[in-house]
């Protein structure tokens, strides 16, 4: 098997004049848990369709296991498991029908999915017409990851399930990254991929801006943290390189936070803490540096509540 | 044969629906084929009433009680065509612009099953669904005109739901294949029943107006004479061939375009 698992080289797709992906670069590893992140119609989608050979590339290429994807599409399916964003089951059948024609389908035996849906607590005998979004969705995942293909390509897995399916579809990936299979994930969800995957693309408005490490993505973005404390501090207590003072009324401070956190828990271990809250940057925050920029460089970074959000927004000089 | 289950599963409710319908009414008709029988020369003193081209046009070219007028009158001049056109656009996009609209497409494609695979997997399903319905439109009438004693002979029923079942696929084939090129239900189903309707009205008018009559071969309805054959006893091999060649050309058509077509939702 190649190192390589998909390898996407100035992959272009145009819907007629208009621009689905374009010149988009990207390597996934065999093992690697790899993330796309962006909006809605920044090009998530075409991108895995043009990967399972649903599409036709207008130019470039992209190939998975060294096949390529368009040509060698059902060859390449073998050895794949996919979770569309908003996959159509039929109504008419039940899950259990559904997901043994699946099975069926990929070679798998019948009841191959039992295990997954009990893990999932999915009634297998309810019609599908008659399930909640958030059932559908346990059938997709279900349906991914019943087979042991060596690669896994899901796009929004988390979309309609509950925290704590979601926090089941965690650990069903952790599995799959611990057994040595290749994932790519397309998400909005930062924590998702930010959990899940080794390294994750920004894309936008059709073409990638950014490969790094989830570690550097989250690196270099800001932290929101906000600290109610027993007594003022002195104006200087959180004077650090990394650390912005947004907010300081009397005991509450607001300070933003970038890169290493570790000299900030110092300066804040030193403190009476009453309180503590801090918020990771959501996918909004992250897309945000990407989609202001303005011209003269000046970036404006929005800080989430976590819930998708954005709570307070600053703005952030050219360095 | 995986995705050839799976479409026969799918097509279940359709064929219950749509083969008790024409067994039902099928059999209504025939159960009342006595009374006709019985009433020959008062119902023909009535449709003797209308221009013999305007009963033409509805199928109506002899004596009703002749069991191809009756046949053709009750079922192959309406009930049929509306059934195979409804059958044939329904299963015809299924399998891509139906499937590719509600999201179901991607999950049997992005398996091991080929595309070519796949649709050829519902074109079977699409034979064997118009073998059914066919069989069930000349079934009622035959199986219930004999219980009331009418003197149907089984071949030349047997030939006329041929013909039927050949109607129906030169709907269903060109259905399937513009619903490969559409990737759309509604403009699919929209220029089929569209064509479909043309054609009959087509019809009605070269029945109706003999300067238009030059134009009738282009109709699907005058290559469907199920009176000539029942009443005639010929089997109509040319119209057969006519009808498997639409047919055959769709489906094939379908399957050459969709190896290649681009599958966007």
């Amino acid at each position: 098997m190649t190192d390589r698992v998909i390898e996407a080289v100035g992959l272009t797709k145009f819907y007629g004049s208009r621009r689905g992906v374009e010149d988009v670069d990207f390597t996934v590893t065999g093992g690697e848990a790899f993330g796309f992140l962006g909006p809605n119609g920044a090009g998530k989608t075409t991108t895995i369709r043009l990967l399972l050979g649903f599409l036709r590339a207008t130019r470039g290429e992209i190939r998975v296991f060294g096949k390529d994807a368009f040509a060698e599409a059902a060859g390449i399916h073998a050895t794949v498991g996919y979770l569309g964003s908003d996959p159509g089951f039929l109504g008419e059948l039940t899950s259990a029908e559904q997901l043994d024609y699946l099975a069926a389908l990929r070679g798998l035996p019948k009841g191959a999915w039992r295990p997954l849906a009990e893990r999932l607590e999915l009634d297998p005998s309810v019609l599908i017409r008659r399930l909640s979004r958030g059932n559908k969705q346990k059938i997709g995942v279900i349906a991914a990851f019943m087979g042991n293909e060596p690669l896994l390509v899901l796009d929004e897995p988390t979309s309609g399930l509950d925290p704590l399916m979601q926090r089941e579809f965690l650990a069903l990936a952790a599995e799959v990254r611990a057994s040595g299979r290749t994932m790519f994930l397309s998400s909005h969800n930062l924590v998702e991929v930010e959990r899940v995957c080794d390294r994750v693309a920004i894309i936008r408005d059709g073409r990638i801006v950014d490969v790094s490490t989830v570690g550097q993505l989250l690196g270099s973005h800001w932290r929101s943290v906000n600290l109610v404390l027993a007594t003022p501090p002195a104006p200087d207590a959180f004077d650090l390189p990394n650390v912005e003072v947004a907010a300081m009324t009397g005991r509450e401070v607001h300070l933003m936070v970038r890169g290493d956190v570790n000299p900030l828990l110092g300066r804040i271990a030193a403190q009476d803490v009453h309180d503590i809250a801090v918020t990771t940057p959501d996918v909004e925050d992250l897309f945000l540096r990407y989609y202001r920029e303005d011209d003269s460089g000046a970036t404006r970074v929005s800080f989430g509540t976590g819930n998708g959000t954005p709570a307070e927004t600053i703005e952030e000089l050219p360095a | 044969m995986i995705a050839f289950r799976l479409e026969l599963r799918r097509s279940r409710g359709l064929l219950i629906w749509l083969g008790i319908t024409l067994l039902g009414y099928g059999a209504m008709m025939a159960a009342m084929y006595p009374f006709m029988k019985e009433n020959d020369a008062l119902i023909q003193g009535y449709m003797d009433a209308f221009p013999p081209e305007f009963m033409a046009a509805f199928g109506m070219t002899g004596v009703l009680s002749d069991p191809g007028v009756f046949f053709t009158t009750y079922i192959g001049s309406w009930l049929w065509p509306i059934v195979a056109a409804a059958a044939g656009i329904i299963v015809g996009t299924r399998a891509v612009a139906t499937d590719l609209d509600r999201g179901f497409l991607d999950l049997p494609l992005s398996t091991r099953t080929s595309r070519v695979g796949y649709l050829a997997a519902s074109i079977g399903m699409q034979v064997v669904v118009m073998a059914v319905l066919a069989l069930a439109a000349v079934l009622g009438l035959w199986g219930v005109g004999r219980l009331v004693g009418a003197e149907f002979e089984l071949v030349p029923f047997l030939a006329a739901g041929l013909l039927c079942f050949a109607f129906g696929c030169a709907i269903a084939g060109p259905a399937t294949l513009l619903s490969v090129l559409t990737l759309s239900r509604g403009t699919t189903a929209a220029i089929v029943g569209g064509v479909v309707t043309a054609m009959y009205a087509l019809w009605v008018v070269t029945q109706v107006a003999a300067d238009w009559r030059w134009l009738a071969p282009i109709s699907a309805w005058d290559h469907f004479n199920t009176t000539k054959v029942i009443d005639d006893g010929l089997f109509p091999l040319g119209d057969l061939a006519l009808f498997a060649g639409v047919a055959l050309a769709g489906w094939l058509g379908a399957l050459w375009a969709f190896r290649r077509r681009d599958l966007a939702a």
